[in-house]
């Protein structure tokens, strides 16, 4: 029933106002001058006080982003971006750590408090209290890991404040802002940064090399299964800038670490941009779960403003029997532009991609997974859900992909898309490439509205039409939501509660 | 960025220049013109052309052969005796080095072929499904074509009709067809090319169905030599109640790209698209196909059976297009790949594109080498493994051949199935 003038109405009156983010705080904040240029990422740098060789490093990116063009060949639409018009580094300015919740900033409390951090991580977030030190609301000692999210809160361009690393420093695990961690781990930087996605793997991850501002790094040691869920919470805060992170998790050898990302930001008339690199290493036996429930400002109903999301992701397992899992839940931007992959290096290695991306307004989606099978029996699956609404444009693109050594290689794609409304568009474009007769792949997609048969169904059992549609909805993500951790699928529900309400009327 | 000319890119400027004063004042003269500019603004489509990331024409046609001259009728005459029809009674309309030869063709009963470069051909269905069209293989045909024929079917085709293409030289030959049939009209049809070992052949074909018209389009690409390209853009609209079954049958040497342009337009209408590929000794076997639904009620199938060994390549292109307006429309393509052996290489790439929300649409893309149960299972009943192998590689591929009801068609086109795996499964 989808396709009935009311629910278009419906629609057309709902989703991207709903943004519930879109909110500004007030804070005084430093930032680099306008503009793109070897002073500003000189500029950046010593703000972050890096070594010589970073500075080297950031600098011939930027060189090497000179020469290149921006892609068009996505199925997205944007007027062109003058980069020269964005602050490329913004930060609020510190001041020393208030003492009790009294004397916080109640701006940033209450930021937090809208963004929905806990409680008892909201404490640490504000710095009432340190790391380690016993809480009111934290009972460590009966429960001394369960149910802990440690939390690395970039706001703009820096990382505000990490959580537990003391806990997690306990067991080994490194978990602190890439900033730090090129200050206080070169050794660990150098070896693995730019090894999954090299300094000028495409534009805009040669963009972000040259200015990435801040993000999280993430070293699990050898054997080490990471004792709490990590977490960054990225916000873009201030007007005219550009947020580029970057994020590098490294999986010695049979540890494991479930990593999770949210994001969000105000709303505003202008299109801001959000260019982030996330590397992934996985070694011999280790597994690196990583999740996303992403949800910048996707614009206003007549597609004014919103965050264009042009993210490289990119998962590398390099040892034998490695797996790199990647879950993501996609309601924001107006432009996504993304494709979490793993090349499965090692042998016996495997690669996950689950996905629900959710079209709204005139947001467009150009999104999907590449899996790249380089080693003996390797194996992948793509669950990939697209829902478009409104006149919103969504389109999943992957490629699958067997090397001639990729003997016994196996992947399984499904990739289906819901079309609520008769002005908006899916688009499914997979690739899938196989150079050795050993390699068994499987695609599958189609395209539908929600069916009447389904509906009649519910509503003849006494089911209200709108939860009718909830139900279908639900069943057709369940796949997805299964893979994230607790507290994310409840949030990821909430999420798609959020953009399909009223789609029915 | 506009790229320096290959030298293939400079010799059909060339060409282009010296025939550009034969057809000066010819009633396709602007259309050619315009075709040729196109073209030569974009050159030969490369890699970086997403249409034809896996088929780089810029590189691969290095060294053009020259155009065919007008071939001696005896010539023909003496290759085509060597070939009967592939079906007892066809009418053959035969094109020479790309030009219509009348005393070799006949015209069943219904049937009127006219020389697309006679002054008395009646044009009004010619250029019309091309028109606006970027591929760079229909532009290179539009502006360069040395002749061609105009079919009109008015009812039911009084026999099949096999239209042959015949090269007397390895030349480049660029020919065209344009074919309509009227409304409630039948024809059947079979396109094969016969001669030359390493012709460069560019062809191109528009049909034209009225409402409720049927058509069987078969298209054998067989290249005689890994030196042969057989490159070819059929462009077709089916209007309300009409059917069209096409069938690309691919087996032979060299590099071969078939291309469909499919706009179905009417209610009720269905266009069935299968393509069989046998892509063995080194052969490139390129698949492209664009549907466009543009109707209520629509349908279309595609179905892709490809076989890969021996250094071969198959890519199968398929893209579904599904017009905001086509609400019930039921399009389903599945493209499967069987590796013979450990050699080959196959893309598939199933485009959906959707504006409609009321629709059915699905794809499916399967590659792998034979599954092992079927074999076990025939092995348990006595076959001999090398046996039990072929019946099913053999069985796969012929699965493309659901929608050919004339059984002796259907027999002699799985036998030439059958003799293109025999070098590759024992």
């Amino acid at each position: 029933m989808p396709a009935v003038q009311e629910t278009i109405d419906r629609v057309a009156a709902i989703d991207v106002d709903k943004y519930k983010y879109g909110f500004v705080t007030d804070i005084e904040s430093e930032k680099a001058p306008k503009g793109l240029s070897e002073e500003v990422i000189a500029f950046i740098s010593a703000k972050k006080d890096e070594p010589k060789w970073m500075l080297d490093w950031r600098l011939d990116a930027y060189r090497r982003w000179q020469t290149m063009d921006e892609p068009t060949w996505a199925a997205v639409h944007y007027p062109k971006i003058d980069f020269n018009d964005l602050y490329y580094y913004a930060a609020p300015k510190m001041k020393d750590a208030p003492k009790s919740l009294d004397e916080v900033d109640p701006e940033l409390l209450r930021t937090y408090e809208k963004l929905g951090i806990p409680l008892k991580e909201q404490e640490i977030l504000a710095g009432v209290r340190k790391q380690g030190e016993p809480s009111d609301l934290d009972d460590a000692e009966a429960n001394p890991y369960g149910g802990n999210v440690a939390v690395d809160a970039v706001f703009d361009s820096v990382s505000v404040v990490t959580t537990f690393k003391k806990e997690l420093a306990k067991a080994g695990v490194i978990f602190c802002s890439i900033s730090e961690a090129i200050r206080e781990h070169p050794d660990l930087i150098q070896k693995y940064l730019g090894t999954v996605v090299p300094q000028s793997d495409n534009f805009y991850a040669t963009l972000n090399s040259a200015v990435f501002t801040d993000g999280s790094f993430v070293y699990v040691p050898p054997g080490v299964r990471c004792p709490m869920e990590l977490s960054t919470y990225f916000r873009i805060n201030e007007m005219n800038t550009g947020q580029f992170e970057r994020t590098l998790i490294i999986a010695d050898k049979g540890s494991y670490v479930s990593y999770l990302e949210g994001c969000t930001a105000p709303q505003r008339d202008e299109n801001q941009l959000h260019a982030a690199v996330v590397e992934l290493i996985a070694l011999d036996d280790a597994e690196i779960k990583y999740s996303t429930v992403q949800n910048w400002y996707p614009g206003d109903s007549e597609g004014k403003g919103g965050i264009y999301n042009f993210v490289t992701k990119r998962g590398d397992c390099r040892g034998a029997r490695s797996k790199i899992s990647w879950t993501q839940v996609e309601t924001g931007s107006a432009i996504t532009w993304k494709y979490p992959s793993c090349i499965l290096r090692g042998d016996d290695s495997r690669g996950e991609f689950y996905s629900i991306a959710i079209s709204n307004g005139y947001q467009q989606i150009d999104s999907g997974t590449k899996m790249i099978h380089l080693g003996k029996n390797t194996s992948s699956r793509i669950i990939s859900k697209g829902i478009a609404a409104g006149k919103s444009m969504n389109a999943y693109r992957g490629l699958v992909q067997a090397h001639r050594k990729a003997t016994g290689a196996r992947n399984f794609t499904q990739c289906d898309s819901l079309l609520i409304g008769d002005q908006c568009a899916a688009v499914t474009i997979p690739y899938v490439e196989s150079k050795n007769g050993k390699a068994q792949f499987e695609h599958e997609a189609t395209t539908s509205k929600i069916s009447d048969d389904q509906l009649f169904y519910c509503r003849a059992r006494g089911i209200g039409e709108e939860e009718a549609v909830a139900l279908i909805v639900n069943g057709f993500v369940r796949d997805v939501i299964q893979q994230l951790p607790m507290e994310f699928a409840v949030e990821a529900q909430k999420l798609i509660g959020v953009s399909l309400e009223g789609s029915v009327g | 960025m506009k790229l320096t000319p290959t030298d293939a890119e400079t010799a059909l400027a060339a060409l282009y220049d010296a025939k550009k004063a034969d057809f000066a004042g010819a009633p396709l003269a602007a259309a050619r013109e315009d075709a040729f500019t196109r073209f030569a603004e974009a050159g030969l489509p490369h890699r970086r052309i997403e249409a034809y990331k896996y088929t780089d024409l810029r590189a691969r046609l290095t060294d053009l052969p020259p155009a065919a001259a007008e071939a001696g009728e005896e010539n023909v005459a003496g290759i085509l005796a060597g070939y009967p029809p592939l079906v007892e009674g066809a009418a053959r309309i035969v094109i020479a080095n790309g030009r219509y030869v009348p005393g070799l063709s006949a015209a069943p009963a219904n049937v009127t072929v006219t020389s697309i470069l006679d002054p008395a051909a009646d044009l009004s269905a010619v250029g019309i499904l091309v028109a606006g069209n970027d591929d760079p293989l229909t532009l290179a045909n539009l502006g360069l074509f040395e002749g061609g024929v105009v079919i009109t079917v008015a009812g039911e085709a009084g026999a099949p009709i096999e239209i042959v293409h015949v090269a007397t030289a390895d030349a480049l030959v660029m020919g065209r067809v344009a074919m309509s049939v009227s409304a409630d009209g039948r024809a059947s049809v079979i396109e094969r090319t016969l001669g030359s070992a390493a012709v460069v052949e560019n062809g191109l074909t528009e049909l034209t169905l009225k409402e409720g018209a049927h058509v069987d389009w078969i298209r054998l690409v067989d290249g005689k030599s890994d030196k042969a390209v057989e490159l070819n853009s059929f462009h077709t609209e089916v209007p309300e109640s009409a059917v069209l079954n096409h069938l690309t049958l691919t087996t032979g040497l060299g590099l071969a790209r078939s291309q469909i342009f499919g706009h179905v337009v009417g209610h009720d209408a269905e266009a069935n698209f299968r393509a069989a590929t046998v892509a063995v000794g080194k052969r490139h076997a390129d698949n492209t196909l664009v549907i466009r639904h543009d109707a209520v009620g629509s349908r279309s199938t595609e179905i892709f059976k490809s076989a890969i060994g021996e250094g071969g390549t198959a890519i199968i292109q398929g893209r579904i297009f599904v017009e905001k307006d086509a609400q019930k429309t039921d399009s389903k393509m599945m493209s499967n790949a069987l590796f013979l052996d450990d050699t080959g290489e196959v893309v598939n790439k199933p485009e959906l594109e959707i504006f409609a929300d009321d629709v059915i649409c699905g794809h499916g893309a399967t590659s792998g080498d034979i599954d092992e149960d079927p074999v076990f299972y025939l092995r348990a009943r006595g076959i001999p493994e090398a046996t039990a192998r072929r019946l099913l590689t053999e069985a796969f591929i012929i699965e493309a051949l659901d929608l050919v009801a004339d059984e002796a068609l259907n027999d002699a086109l799985a036998e030439r199935i059958r003799t293109a795996l025999a070098a590759v499964v024992a």
